[in-house]
């Protein structure tokens, strides 16, 4: 895969994680997408994208850590 | 966690309801030599720390931390993927909506039960401090990652996980194992100690192994043991793995009050009876 392709998905992974309600209290998302998955646990831990099982992408916070009921 | 005055209190109470006293705070000294303190001071804050301590005090929850070491050996991607269950379990003890922010306990639950497993895994294989603090900082780097969050994205090569299991199993390595059947083990003693205490402290798993052996014959008795080896090796690691499975089959034999000459008289049909293929359908 290039370099930019890597770069855009891996710009992607937490807007894509937000897309999909990751803030939403203990909820886990695991989506599927060209082989790797994107994982995430609520807002308290850091998102990750598993490469192929090779790689795991630890993403920095781009929102508040804390869940706010 | 009870007053002096033996009031029930709950963990996120200032003061006892009955006396007014003001609920002590566990003397800190020893945890706050925690590695994990120097990673993220703030986990160690009163209120967190009484939580954290409180749930690193509960056996299920160093139970299951073991299961997450064990799980990381056979699948590093574990790392990542395990930290639901454990946060599940955090929570189903919490409650859903603790007053204190959840990275923060849970951070200083999982350093204190590092702590405390490192400590019994130097004791028990004789490591040396320094052979303790590289294995322990290997690891904190490791959990580091999955737990705490940092300003900037960071990679992680499985390998390098892999790398540190690697390392912990050569430094678990022994001639010996605790019991006369481990000489037909051939993982001495990577396994032992994780299933004797995850055996000791799953009551309703012994209960289920008794109810399963009782009243039969030796031969019977023998499959019944590997048939519940084999369940209970797929459900702690989501694979099959012989030596995992016997090692199962000799603690859990012990726990049913089987003795020693006994074990070692049936040691062979038992690890015969592990062998995935001989293993009755699930």
């Amino acid at each position: 895969m290039a370099a930019e392709d890597d770069e855009q998905r891996d710009n992607a992974a937490p807007t894509l994680a937000q897309e999909l309600g990751v803030d939403n209290f203990l909820e886990r998302i695991i989506y599927f997408r060209k082989n790797n998955l994107y994982t995430a646990i609520g807002t308290s831990f850091p998102i990750v994208l598993v490469i192929e099982r090779e790689k795991l992408v630890f993403f920095a916070p781009h929102r508040p850590l804390e869940y706010e009921p | 966690m009870k007053c002096q005055c033996e009031t029930y209190l709950l963990l996120d109470w200032q003061y006892c309801p009955v006396c007014t006293a003001p609920v002590l705070i566990t003397d800190q000294s020893d945890e706050l030599k925690s590695r994990g303190f120097h990673r993220f001071p703030a986990a160690f804050a009163p209120l967190s720390y009484r939580f954290g301590k409180h749930v690193a005090d509960q056996s299920w929850f160093y139970a299951t931390f073991c299961q997450y070491v064990l799980l990381i050996k056979f699948d590093p991607t574990q790392l990542v993927y395990f930290r639901s269950t454990l946060l599940d379990r955090y929570f189903c003890f919490v409650g859903p909506n603790p007053p204190v922010a959840t990275n923060e306990a849970f951070w200083c639950a999982i350093s204190l039960v590092t702590d405390r497993y490192f400590r019994r895994r130097a004791a028990i294989y004789s490591w040396s401090s320094s052979q303790e603090q590289q294995i322990v900082e290997a690891w904190y780097d490791l959990i580091d990652l999955a737990f705490l969050v940092h300003e900037k994205n960071t990679v992680l090569e499985t390998s390098k996980i892999a790398e540190w299991s690697s390392r912990l199993d050569e430094m678990q390595t022994q001639e010996t194992g605790p019991h006369l059947a481990c000489q037909l083990c051939e993982s001495k003693c990577k396994y032992g100690e994780d299933i004797k205490f995850m055996i000791t402290n799953d009551p309703l798993a012994i209960g289920e192994a008794r109810s399963s052996v009782e009243g039969k014959s030796d031969s019977q008795q023998i499959e019944q043991l590997a048939w519940f080896a084999r369940l209970w090796t797929e459900r702690t690691l989501c694979l099959y793995d012989e030596d995992f499975a016997f090692c199962m089959s000799i603690n859990v034999a012990d726990r049913l009050g089987w003795s020693p000459e006994r074990v070692h008289q049936l040691m062979v049909p038992i690890r015969e009876s592990c062998h995935i293929d001989s293993c009755p359908e699930v």
